[in-house]
């Protein structure tokens, strides 16, 4: 295989980005001690609400451990459930562009070696993860031993999501599948000054990466926006 | 970009040393220096760790940019392998950049260098058009000519 072609098959892999371990460790799920609805309206109050435009920069570090820097901006309608990301170079070049929607991802723009299907599908599917509150209602909620507001959702393919709100503000959402394998993990600071917190996501199965997501701007945007 | 509703703005300083030294620096809202020395491009960006050099993705794309560039800034518009050059005068003259195949065209559908209408020689703008209406602009300002520029400035921050 060529060189130039291997690049992009490791790019592809990295997909979202960067490798922080070497595997995915075994994930022990906590234990929830049923509590107040508080919690629950602790975890809801987590994500947006509205229509909101974020811009980040995101730093990757890739398995070779090189890094890169590069400009994100989405755009979420949670009412629609719709999301709309794009990456660009910091000089301001346009890598990629794709909204989805009921599951129906449309794409703007993909240039090499963002122009893979499996590469929007994660995308997208991260920005999800991070924006969005998982469908539907918690199964669990209730509270941790060090006093945090945990949510556990159900969701299909025997995977589920914690949403962990703790006593300062931080927060993580933890994804794991059949009970037990930590599939991604975002932790985040507190959001400040009208920003977002900085938000660390990592990837751990099928390909283990990572994501630091550092907030330049956020704004109300319109429903529209995210299409 | 039609995803934003109004331009992300990034604000740095942009060097060019005869005959082949680049380096274009942003403050903010990102921290980053790309640079073309002695025919070698590298980008670098201050994060947490502090100055780390960039991988790649989109480093390449944007260093044929900065070739380009380097040709505009002085005047040699019809040496580009990747674009050809037409002027258009009038009022407010400017030179259109087209590229020379469907490939790069997927990337930069087209290029308008803007000359300072008070400083001969000099660019006051170059808009990069990438279809859909997507763009970006790069507008010069506090030009400075003639000025001693050290070689660090091209070399890794």
């Amino acid at each position: 295989m060529p060189d130039r072609i291997k690049a992009q098959v490791r790019w592809c892999c990295v997909i979202s980005a960067l490798l922080l371990c070497a595997c995915a460790s075994p994930y022990r799920p906590m234990p929830v001690n049923p509590s107040g609805p508080e919690h629950r309206e602790r975890c809801r109050l987590l994500f947006p609400v509205a229509p909101v435009r974020f811009i980040n920069a995101i730093e990757a570090q890739l398995p070779d451990g090189k890094k890169m820097t590069l400009i994100g901006i989405t755009v979420i309608d949670p009412g629609g459930r719709a999301v709309r990301a794009a990456i660009m170079t910091i000089e301001g070049l346009l890598l990629f562009d794709a909204s989805t929607r009921n599951d129906v991802i449309t794409l703007y723009r993909a240039l090499p070696p963002f122009d893979g299907p499996e590469f929007r599908r994660a995308l997208l599917r991260d920005v999800q993860f991070l924006l969005l509150p998982p469908a539907g209602e918690p199964q669990q909620y209730g509270i941790l031993n060090n006093g945090s507001s945990i949510c556990r959702y159900g969701l299909a393919d025997g995977m589920a999501i914690d949403v962990i709100v703790h006593p300062d503000n931080s927060w993580e959402l933890q994804e794991y599948k059949n009970g037990s394998v930590a599939t991604r993990i975002a932790k985040g600071t507190a959001a400040a000054g009208g920003l977002p917190g900085i938000v660390v996501l990592q990837g751990l199965q099928p390909q283990p990466y990572s994501l630091q997501l550092r907030p330049i701007s956020a704004e109300p945007a319109k429903p529209g926006d995210a299409k | 970009m039609k995803i934003l509703t109004s331009p992300l703005v990034s604000n740095g300083s942009f060097c060019f040393k005869a005959p082949d030294s680049v380096r274009w620096a942003y403050d903010a809202p990102v921290k980053s220096v790309l640079l073309l020395h002695q025919g070698t491009s590298r980008r670098f960006t201050h994060g947490h760790s502090g100055w780390t050099e960039d991988a790649g993705i989109g480093a390449a794309a944007t260093s044929v940019m900065l070739q380009e560039i380097m040709l505009w800034s002085t005047g040699r518009f019809t040496e580009s392998q990747g674009f050809t050059a037409e002027l258009l005068a009038g009022t407010a003259p400017r030179i259109q950049l087209r590229p020379r195949d469907s490939s790069l065209e997927k990337i930069i559908s087209g290029i308008e260098i803007i000359p300072a209408p008070d400083r001969p020689g000099m660019i006051q703008s170059i808009i990069i058009r990438e279809g859909e209406g997507n763009t970006t602009t790069l507008d010069f300002a506090d030009v400075k000519i003639n000025v001693q520029l050290e070689d660090k400035l091209f070399r890794k921050p």
